[in-house]
């Protein structure tokens, strides 16, 4: 993990005022290079410690689907069997058995994991972190310090919350709802929860705000607004969404919590208090959140469309204000998580405005698909992904429709339709995106370049075993499964056995990109400094970005996506050969 | 309006902390670092904002919905207190202020009169309200939630109406106690001369969280208070 | 922020000598615009309060009742202005760049957003559907509450019983110190009566007394009856 670059050397201009070595050198022995990464206000380091922290989440909130999913093989409840004890009992008084808690605990798990300590951070707090100063041209982030605070908080966060639910007491599910969360019992441990989602809620918006203000403060000279790339555009919109929402939450939490200690009463209704109310609080950070999961996911998706098709982003500007445009909607639309349980009237409101934000959305897609048209597509292992997420993120967002539109969401409420809408944008699209960007980044952050064969491959068993697992959950929904059930009629099995199928082939192209990514950062071949051809500014970097990042205050001259004009640095024109001039690549 | 002169002097060892200062390495200038914590502290305030927008949506809901338990609760709270309360942080939003202006203007023994100044209001914000309203209601009965034990109550949400309003209360307290730390930090700090006309970043910070707590209270005290 | 490396910051000085003192543009708020604005602050705290006891006042002694939202709608207006002239020049937003502005204001957006959509959908529950009101008991049944001998009954009604039965009192002694206690407030006593000046829940009282057209709707139930 620690390379020794010694081949570089010739590379040290000597320019710089400080001794400049790639930012993967090792200081010392292992106990100070251990120390080096544990201290380091580096955005690179910290956004590699975030990368791994990430994916190490996303493997235990996977293992925990496993379970989900081996259990819902058979229709009836398997796992009673020497599960029954103490810890995986029901409270006093519920009418959840002993499986069934056991059952609702790990999908806490799942869904708990994969929302707050995976996908929130995860494009931002991973590859934006490395990314967003490298793209602007900066030296680092605005407040260094901050960022390596917002890491130790995410894992201070991420060991509490995991160690809470792996004792087996919280079942409430992720979305915590009254009147149920706030008189189970399992004080102790809900309180844990509770302060674990707190600090997570920190570490979030420290990221956010670090982001925003190096945005605005540290773009390099001669880049405005719009010569900014679009990865930049969505963190920026994403972070808006951080900072603003993420409070929310926090209080909700915090009322929960006097709640569950002091019998507030302003969510349990046998105290004269509300729990639709919570729901408002509770949706009202956890619906923009969602589209904090998807904007990097998004920007990350122009980044390599642009670069892997060698063509000029279609409608810059319309895709970096649909961004902004979708931050700013999805505040206006929390309430179409709750058309079952609000009045009607605020129903009606909120299903209308949900359909606003289908548009911005569609802006993007199709700008996409034209800026794919007569491009020089490179099918490479993130450009596969790229267009898988075209496809699956489509569908995800097509299938939202009938969930937004009051009448048939009544039907489709708490549904399989639902498990699969939302993990076919989550899932299908941030997820196939991050996939996309580690990939397309991998060279620049590891200075290896991953072996390109395997990873088509593990990316076509991942997409196999994504539509086999979730698309039967469509028909599933549709035929009257409920989510959050572990048990069900016979009729559902054949779809169910699909599913689960399918998930142990997901979790299976999952196994062959770790191994990639093994063997790349082991003995991969070394990367130069601009594999793909890119044109925005971290390909200006060494292969492996000094500590620094740059050599020289880099001056933009030129547009980030200008490929019919502009050599990529680092490369030479038989590389990457410039379209004749007088070619037209547009739409017209 | 006056702007910061400035007068290129060279910077010696037995200068003050704050000619001394030089800001981070991935800043271009100073000035953009300012300007970058600024929009940093100012983007910290938007979520205390959001936070407390929590506590007055609660506060609005059960207005809306329960206005008699409401209206009932407010009579408890006597608004003298409320009043003085708001003109003690008015006051020491005043001399938060001022005792940036001191420290731009390189004042420093006036910069710290209104930082103590500011301090000493703080405490009496705290000591009236835990002296004069929280502990004699808390000992009559008037509690939150399931603590909840005065007998003489008439309306069905009183307990709701206590929870909001300590809850309420409670947080801005916590924020002032906060605040509190923050300002002595900056005496410690102040007196030893790490903030002057080109260096006063953290001072321009914590003034402007001290203003959001003062803001908070100002829209607290008339809907707590004032509106039966 | 404060990189102060010993080692550093003396080449950074020398380096930028030229910038390092001067802070461009800093703009000094004059102490008598700094005290002007907490004059008008004062004020308009003695403002609020002398309308919210006016109300009272006028209750009282010449019997005007002054509909709520009268209060709520100035008190709030006026805070407004208390917060934008705090936000404005203690806070230096005027003197700013439009950055921090901009997003004070889109803050207090979203929670504009916020509290409204929610206060639509508590006050609403049964605009459409009638039975979405749903039955809720006033104070809350109950049903829940972690304290020994409370349950079954709203919290403050077991709390006035506990308290009636540890004394030994009776109703009428009850109901005397009742009222004592709620002297002071004056005309708020009965806070349900309709000449309160307040907006209530439900109903206003009085609606379902008898009068002319409960006989016809009694008369109709019993034709439907017989049919």
């Amino acid at each position: 993990m620690t390379t020794v670059d010694r081949g570089l050397d010739h590379l040290q201009g000597g320019h710089d005022e400080h001794h400049d070595v790639p930012y993967l050198t090792a200081k010392g022995g292992p106990i100070a290079t251990v120390w080096d990464w544990m201290t380091t206000v580096d955005h690179k380091k910290i956004g590699v410690m975030y990368l791994f922290s990430v994916l190490f989440m996303f493997f235990l909130g996977g293992v925990a689907a496993l379970m989900l999913r081996i259990e819902l093989f058979e229709p009836t409840r398997q796992t009673a069997a020497g599960l029954t004890g103490a810890a995986f009992a029901g409270g006093e008084g519920s009418s959840v058995g002993a499986v069934g808690k056991f059952y609702n605990t790990v999908m806490t798990m799942h869904g708990a994991i994969m929302v707050f300590m995976f996908i929130v951070p995860g494009i931002p707090a991973s590859l934006g972190n490395f990314f967003l100063p490298l793209q602007l041209g900066a030296k680092d982030v605005a407040f260094p310090r901050m960022n390596l605070a917002s890491w130790y908080i995410y894992v201070f966060g991420s060991f509490f919350g995991v160690y809470v639910i792996l004792t087996g007491v919280v079942d409430t599910c992720w979305t915590v709802s009254s009147p149920y969360s706030t008189s189970t019992t399992g004080q102790p441990q809900f309180i844990a929860m509770i302060l674990a989602v707190f600090v997570l809620g920190f570490s979030s918006i420290f990221t956010g705000l670090n982001f925003i203000v190096t945005v605005h403060k540290l773009r390099a000279p001669g880049m405005g607004w719009f010569d900014m790339p679009l990865f930049i555009w969505a963190l920026y919109a994403t972070s808006i969404i951080q900072v603003l929402a993420t409070p929310v939450i926090g209080v909700t939490f915090l009322l929960l919590l006097f709640e569950r200690l002091f019998q507030i009463g302003i969510f349990d209704p046998g105290l004269g208090g509300d729990p639709v109310l919570f729901q408002h609080f509770f949706w009202f950070y956890s619906h923009p959140v969602v589209y904090v999961m998807i904007l990097p996911a998004m920007g990350i998706i122009s980044e390599v469309l642009a670069v892997h098709s060698r063509k000029r982003l279609f409608g810059y500007r319309a895709i970096a204000f649909s961004s902004l445009a979708i931050a700013a909607v999805s505040f206006l639309v929390w309430g179409h998580h709750m058309f079952t349980s609000q009045g009607e009237l605020a129903a009606t409101i909120f299903s209308a405005l949900t359909f606003l934000v289908a548009i911005p959305t569609a802006v993007k897609v199709f700008n996409w698909i034209a800026t794919l048209y007569k491009g020089s597509i490179a099918l490479t292992t993130p450009m596969l992904y790229a267009m898988q997420f075209l496809f699956l993120f489509s569908i995800g967002g097509l299938t939202g429709l009938p969930l937004g539109a009051l009448s048939t969401d009544l039907h489709l409420h708490d549904s399989y339709f639902v498990v699969a809408h939302f993990h076919y944008v989550m899932f299908g699209g941030t997820v196939i995106a991050f996939l996309a960007g580690i990939h397309h980044w991998w060279p620049k952050m590891f200075g290896r370049m991953y072996n390109e064969f395997w990873a088509k491959i593990a990316s076509l068993i991942v997409f196999v075993g994504f539509n086999l697992t979730f698309f039967t959950q469509f028909f599933l929904g549709t035929q009257g499964m409920p989510r959050r059930y572990a048990s069900y009629v016979d009729d559902f099995q054949l779809l169910h056995q699909i599913s689960t199928v399918g998930s142990f082939i997901l979790a299976a192209g999952f196994f062959v990109h770790l191994f990639v990514f093994i063997h790349s950062l082991v003995v991969g071949e070394r990367a130069g400094q601009n594999p793909w051809g890119g044109l925005t500014l971290e390909w200006e970097t060494d292969p492996v970005p000094l500590e620094h990042n740059f050599r020289h205050e880099p001056v933009v001259r030129h547009g980030p996506y200008d490929f019919e004009s502009v050599v990529p640095p680092g490369c030479d024109e038989k590389e990457f050969p410039l379209p004749p001039k007088d070619e037209v690549r547009t739409i017209h | 309006m006056a702007t910061i002169d400035s007068k290129a002097s060279g910077v010696a060892k037995q200068d003050p902390l704050w000619k001394r200062y030089a800001p981070g390495h991935h800043w271009r200038n100073q000035d953009d670092e300012f300007d970058g914590a600024k929009i940093g502290i100012w983007l910290f305030l938007a979520t205390e904002i959001l936070l407390f927008s929590g506590l007055f949506c609660a506060y609005a809901v059960f207005r809306m919905l329960y206005p008699e338990s409401i209206a009932q609760g407010s009579q408890y709270l006597d608004w003298r207190f409320g009043f003085i309360n708001t003109v003690v942080l008015l006051i020491s939003s005043f001399t938060m202020a001022m005792a940036i202006r001191d420290v731009q203007l390189n004042k420093q023994g006036w910069a710290t009169i209104n930082l103590v100044i500011t301090l000493v209001c703080a405490t009496g914000f705290l000591a009236i309200k835990f002296a004069f309203e929280y502990i004699p209601k808390w000992s009559e009965g008037k509690r939150l939630g399931n603590l909840f034990n005065y007998p003489y109550a008439t309306t069905d949400h009183e307990h709701v109406w206590w929870s909001i309003y300590y809850m309420s209360t409670g947080i801005h307290a916590t924020h002032v106690i906060i605040g509190m730390g923050l300002i002595a930090w900056l005496i410690y700090r102040q007196r030893k001369g790490a903030y002057g006309p080109t260096h006063y970043t953290m001072m321009e910070g914590v003034g402007l969280y001290w203003h959001i707590v003062d803001l908070v209270w100002i829209f607290l005290f008339p809907l707590l208070y004032l509106v039966h | 922020m404060a990189h102060a490396n010993p080692a550093h910051s003396a080449a950074a000085a020398h380096e930028d000598a030229h910038d390092h003192d001067h802070a461009h543009g800093h703009v000094i708020v004059p102490w008598y615009i700094l005290l002007g604005v907490l004059l008008v602050l004062l004020f308009l705290t003695g403002l609020t309060v002398a309308q919210s006891q006016f109300e009272i006042y006028a209750a009282e002694v010449w019997g005007w009742q002054i509909p709520t939202w009268v209060n709520i709608v100035l008190a709030m207006f006026i805070a407004t202005i208390k917060g934008s002239l705090v936000a404005l020049y203690f806070m230096q937003l005027r003197y700013d760049k439009g950055v921090n502005a901009m997003l004070f204001l889109f803050t207090i957006f979203a929670v504009w957003l916020f509290l409204m959509f929610t206060m639509i959908d508590l006050n609403g529950r049964s605009t459409i559907t009638q039975w979405r009101g749903g039955e809720i008991v006033e104070g809350g049944s109950g049903v829940g509450v972690n304290r020994e001998g409370f349950g079954g009954a709203p919290i403050f009604v077991t709390v006035r019983e506990n308290y009636i039965a540890e004394k030994g009192l009776t109703q009428d002694e009850y109901d005397k110190k009742l009222a004592a206690k709620h002297e002071k407030h004056g005309y708020h006593d009965n806070p349900n009566s309709k000449d309160q000046s307040r907006v209530r829940t439900g109903l206003p009282p009085g609606l379902f007394d008898d009068g002319p057209w409960t006989e016809t709707a009694k008369s109709e139930a019993k034709d439907e009856a017989d049919h």
